[in-house]
C-alpha cells in the first residue's frame, strides 16, 4: 500500500521546511558540504523511518527533526574517533567564481567563523548552531538539548560573549601582523 | 548594539544554501523510504491480524470477562454513593470550543486538545515578529482584534476528515465545536496564555478552567503576571480587548486564556 496523499503532503512540507536549516546547521558544525549533505539526508531517511511513531504531544515536530539530526552527527563522529582528524580541520570547499578577490575574503571569513565555533564548548556549539542556522526558540533548544529555556538562555549570553573575545583577539593579531609587514617594508 | 550588530553579521556570512541537486536527490530517497516504511507496517498489520483471528475467541472471552468486571464494579461503588454514576455523567461536556480553520476546510473531526495542522489560533502579536515561531505562521488574513491576529499551525496532528454536528463557517473561518468536561488553559491542552478562544460555558465554569470574557474590562497585573506580562509587560494595569456581540456562535463568548505557557520565547529583557 503506498503513502497516504495527505501523508506525503505533510511530509513534502516538512521536508521543504526543515531542509536548508538541518543542512545549514551540520554544515555549521562540520565545515564539510558534502558531509553536511549526507548527514541531513540520512536524519530525513531516519525521519521516514520514523515519523508514524511521531506524536505531537511530546514535542514539536522542529525539536524532533533537529534532535534526529544532531544524533546522526554525534554517531558519524563516534565512528569516526580515532581514524580521522575532526571535519573542522579539513580544508573548505571555495565555489568557482570569476570574482576571485570577494569570495577569497568570503571563503577567509568562513574559515575564521567556523574556527571560532569550533573553539566553543559541545554545549555551546549546539546552541549557538540550533540558535542561528537551525532557527530554533530557546525553549525549542532547551528540548533537543535536554536543558531548562533559562539555561539555553545562559549558555547562549556566555557562548556570544566568548566568541565576541575571541573576535576581539583576532583582530589584534591582525592589526599586529598588518603593522610588522608595514614596518619590514 | 555595534557587536551584536557585528557579531549578526558574521554569524549570517557563513550564509550556507544547499546544493539543489543535492537537496532533490535526498527528497527523493526521503520519500522512498517514507514508502517502503508505509509497506512494511501494512505488512505487519496484516500479520496482527492473523494473529488476532486465531485467537478470536480467548479475546473475545477476555473482553467479556472485563466488562462484566466493570459493572460490577460501578455497581457497588454507585450503591456506596449514588452520586457517583450521576456526577461522572454531568461532569461531561462543560466547556465547548468552537475551533477555527480556515473556510473550505474539509470539516475535521477532533478527538485530543492537541493543535491540529491547519488550525488557526487567535495570539497577541509578539512585537515586530512575524511569525511566533516555526509552529505558529502568521496567517496572511485580516488582523484579529487590535493587537492580536490569527496564525496558523504548521505541524499539528492530522485530524480524520467526516461529518461533525453544529459547526458553522463565518466569513473567512469554519468553527468546529469540541465537547471538554476539562479544557484547562495550559500547554499541556494546546491553550496558550493570551490566546483568545471561543467557547461556550457558565462564567463559573470559564473561570475555572482560567479564561476570561473579553469585555474590554481593564485589570490589575498582579492579578494576572504572566497574561500581564504579555500584553502588557510593566504596566500595572492592562485592559482586554472588547469582543462582547462579536461572536459568531450564539450563546459562545470570545475568552482569553489567563493561564498557561507563552506562546513564544519573550526576547530577553522584555
Amino acid at each position: 500500500m503506498s503513502l497516504d496523499p495527505k501523508d506525503r503532503k505533510w511530509l513534502e512540507e516538512m521536508f521543504d521546511t526543515y531542509y536548508d536549516k538541518v543542512y545549514a546547521f551540520l554544515y555549521a558544525r562540520t565545515g564539510n558540504t558534502a558531509l553536511a549533505e549526507d548527514l541531513a539526508s540520512q536524519t530525513f531517511v531516519k525521519i521516514a523511518e520514523s515519523y508514524r511513531t511521531y506524536r505531537r504531544e511530546k514535542g514539536a515536530v522542529s525539536t524532533w527533526v533537529f534532535t534526529i539530526a544532531l544524533n546522526e552527527m554525534r554517531s558519524h563522529f563516534r565512528r569516526l574517533k580515532g581514524k580521522e582528524t575532526a571535519a573542522l580541520d579539513e580544508p573548505l570547499e571555495l565555489p568557482d567564481s570569476v570574482d576571485i578577490e570577494s569570495d577569497f575574503v568570503r571563503g577567509e571569513t568562513k574559515k575564521e567563523l567556523l574556527s571560532l565555533l569550533s573553539r566553543l564548548d559541545e554545549r555551546q556549539r549546539s546552541a549557538v548552531t540550533l540558535k542561528y542556522y537551525g532557527e530554533l526558540s530557546n525553549r525549542e533548544i532547551g528540548k533537543v538539548l535536554a536543558i531548562s529555556e533559562s539555561n539555553v538562555s545562559t549558555i547562549l549570553n556566555r557562548a556570544i560573549i566568548k566568541l565576541k573575545n575571541l573576535m576581539e583577539q583576532c583582530d589584534e593579531i591582525a592589526v599586529f601582523a598588518y603593522k610588522s609587514q608595514e614596518e619590514s617594508k | 548594539m555595534s557587536d551584536q550588530f557585528e557579531f549578526n553579521e558574521l554569524i549570517k556570512s557563513l550564509n550556507v544554501t544547499p546544493d539543489e541537486e543535492a537537496k532533490q536527490k535526498a527528497k527523493a530517497l526521503f520519500l522512498q523510504k517514507a514508502e517502503e516504511a508505509e509497506q512494511t507496517q501494512t505488512a505487519e498489520h496484516k500479520k496482527t491480524g492473523s494473529v488476532f483471528r486465531k485467537n478470536r475467541r480467548s479475546l473475545f472471552n477476555f473482553a467479556a470477562g472485563m466488562a462484566a468486571m466493570l459493572i460490577l464494579t460501578v455497581g457497588i461503588l454507585t450503591a456506596y454513593d449514588p452520586s457517583f454514576l450521576t456526577g461522572s455523567v454531568s461532569g461531561g461536556g462543560d466547556i465547548v470550543q468552537y475551533r477555527m480553520f480556515p473556510a473550505g476546510t474539509e470539516t475535521p473531526v477532533l478527538d485530543t486538545a492537541q493543535k491540529y495542522s491547519g488550525e488557526l489560533s487567535v495570539f497577541h502579536i509578539p512585537g515586530a515578529d512575524e511569525d511566533i515561531n516555526s509552529q505558529f505562521i502568521k496567517s496572511d488574513g485580516a488582523a484579529f482584534a487590535e493587537g492580536f491576529a490569527y496564525y496558523v499551525t504548521q505541524f499539528g496532528s492530522k485530524a480524520d476528515t467526516g461529518k461533525v454536528e453544529n459547526t458553522v463557517t463565518k466569513g473567512k473561518v469554519l468553527y468546529v465545536p469540541v465537547n471538554r468536561s476539562d479544557y484547562k488553559a495550559d500547554y499541556g491542552n494546546a491553550v496558550c496564555c493570551g490566546e483568545i478562544v471561543l467557547l461556550k460555558a457558565s462564567d463559573k465554569v470559564l473561570q475555572k478552567h482560567g479564561y476570561l470574557p473579553c469585555k474590554g474590562q481593564t485589570l490589575n497585573a498582579k492579578d494576572y503576571p504572566v497574561l500581564a506580562g504579555i500584553l502588557a509587560p510593566g504596566a500595572e494595569q492592562f485592559t482586554l480587548p472588547d469582543l462582547s456581540g462579536q461572536s459568531p456562535v450564539e450563546g459562545a463568548v470570545w475568552c482569553i486564556a489567563a493561564e498557561g505557557d507563552y506562546p513564544y520565547t519573550r526576547p530577553a529583557g522584555n
